[in-house]
């Protein structure tokens, strides 16, 4: 007997045109704000980025996420084996599955975050200590938001690229680190470089928030880094009253949004090739 | 504690009180039973009756899983196995396991061949390649394949890849054989062609078959035991389990009313 189509039901059929409206809309506004700061900002593009005070900035930035992205990624990457591997990770696994989804997009995090930045604040040997290592404390700041979510996708790229073959080397009489080394990781290593390259990404994102929340939360002004991170530099400007539509100011934001959207096309390619290898 | 030979006794594996919970579900309850040396076992049942969580049972693939829970006691040669002292890796070659789906690794055919090999720590080329040989001559792979050793083991055909994983398991000179399901994903001719390298392995190995596959069973094995809702209910000479079975409810499997 073949089996007789259901009859749609009206609302999900409108919820859907809804949800496909609103991606599109979403999509087409940003590229239609792409072209506008491309418009602007191509002409006058190379001259800005090396101009004396973009370059500081860039330098300033590539700095942080120099200290920031190696801690996260190592750190991450031993979580993550020891959370996709209870053989290696013990009751870390649990441990690891219990707290990794909460991190910094989950309200009550973000609020306990807020609240002992808050406390902090009280000690002044905190505020004498961020307002002396700006450039490592914006990159701590960068490691601790970050790290919540590499860790958890180093864990998924791990557990996808190995649930299979990991049993099958274990079964082969292999030891937990052995089948890891030989059979996963050479597996999860193009998803890998891609979770990196998307963190990369994220932390260029983030410099700005993070620099800016640690400035208020130790009473001290936006130039705790000086020069400041290329993020920080663009916002202090409009700060100042210059507009998107300047050519330098549409330069910079071009630029930090071409670096951004390329680590994450790198991430997302890379991902592809994953799953791909995974099949 | 490595696993060493404690008896010399013609019993390979005796099974006692063993139970296997996944949470708390109760996969296989109190089974007790004993396989002599170089003796072929198969156990049927339907699906879930809790014939792979037994063989699983046997080389200790439930600490991969966090959810399950072995208790009870299997002796290998008079030695538990079971236990935290246990070098699980040593186990798993010298019960080597073969599943359904073929578990071919993503390496090389000869990196699949001598995986066990070298994580046994064997590094020297001439044992590796004379292994790898022998290995694949035993499962009639040694022709087809000698030429493209160095080919990804996954571009090979399934029923290739499958005789792929029991050289792997072979390769490392075990002493016993868990098949899971062998032939589930073969055609008949590739799952006929398993059955011939099976019945070869017989003279040299303890076997122990869980399958769905009645004719395989019949064809292979010298004990039959039928399990039904993780419980052995029917045990004996593979001819009299079939031909004069004694619970009725391996009659009716037999049959083919319960599946």
């Amino acid at each position: 007997m073949s089996a007789r189509r259901r009859p749609r039901d009206p609302s999900s059929i409108a919820g859907g045109v809804a949800v496909w409206l609103c991606g599109v809309g979403v999509v087409a506004l940003a590229l239609w704000l792409i072209f506008l700061v491309a418009g602007a900002g191509l002409p006058d593009f190379l001259r800005t980025v090396v101009s004396p005070p973009v370059a500081a900035a860039i330098w300033r930035s590539a700095a942080i996420i120099a200290l920031a992205l190696p801690v996260t990624i190592a750190i991450a990457f031993f979580a993550g084996i020891a959370g996709a591997e209870p053989n290696l990770g013990g009751r870390t696994a649990a441990w690891l599955d219990t707290m990794l989804p909460y991190g910094a997009t989950i309200p009550a995090v973000t609020i306990g975050a807020a609240t002992s930045l808050a406390w902090l604040d009280g000690f002044s040997g905190v505020r004498d200590l961020v307002r002396s290592h700006p450039v490592l404390s914006i990159a701590a700041a960068l490691v601790v938001l970050n790290l919540p979510r590499t860790t958890l996708r180093f864990r998924s790229i791990l557990r996808a690229a190995g649930e299979r073959w990991m049993t099958a080397a274990l079964a082969a009489g292999a030891d937990a680190l052995f089948a890891l080394r030989t059979a996963t990781l050479r597996r999860a290593m193009p998803g890998l470089v891609g979770a990196t390259s998307a963190c990369a990404a994220q932390m260029l994102g983030e410099t700005a928030l993070a620099a800016i929340v640690l400035a208020l939360a130790t009473g001290g002004a936006l130039t705790i880094a000086s020069p400041a991170p290329f993020a920080v530099h663009l916002w202090m400007q409009l700060q100042d009253g210059a507009r998107i539509g300047d050519p330098s100011v549409a330069s910079q934001a071009l630029l930090l949004m071409a670096a951004i959207l390329s680590l994450r096309l790198i991430g997302e390619l890379l991902a592809g090739r994953r799953a791909r290898l995974a099949a | 504690m490595s696993i060493e030979r404690t008896s010399d006794a013609e019993t390979k594996i005796e099974v006692r009180d063993l139970h296997v919970w996944f949470g708390k579900r109760h996969a296989v309850r109190n089974v007790a039973f004993a396989v002599a040396e170089k003796k072929t076992v198969s156990f049927i049942g339907a699906s879930g009756s809790g014939r792979s969580s037994l063989l699983r049972a046997l080389n200790r693939l439930h600490d991969l899983d966090a959810n399950a829970r072995v208790e009870g006691s299997i002796k290998i040669d008079g030695a538990q196995i079971l236990g935290p002292l246990v070098d699980v890796a040593a186990l798993r070659r010298r019960v080597g396991m073969i599943f359904g789906q073929p578990a071919t690794l993503p390496l090389s055919a000869f990196e699949n061949v001598v995986f066990g090999m070298r994580a046994s720590g064997i590094r020297d080329r001439a044992q590796l390649d004379a292994a790898c040989e022998r290995a694949l001559r035993r499962v009639m792979l040694w022709e087809p394949i000698a030429s493209s050793l160095g080919q990804s083991a996954l571009s090979l055909p399934l029923d290739w890849q499958q005789r792929l994983c029991i050289a792997r398991a072979l390769a490392v000179e075990p002493e016993i054989l868990l098949f899971d399901d062998p032939a589930v994903r073969l055609d008949p001719v590739a799952a006929q062609m398993l059955d011939d390298i099976i019945g070869r392995l017989r003279r040299d190995f303890t076997i122990l078959l869980a399958t769905n596959d009645l004719h395989q069973a019949a064809r292979l094995s010298d004990i039959t035991f039928y399990l039904v809702d993780g419980e052995i209910v029917e045990t004996g000479e593979t001819m009299s389990v079939f031909n004069r079975p004694t619970d009725a409810r391996t009659e009716d499997f037999l049959a083919g009313r319960a599946w």
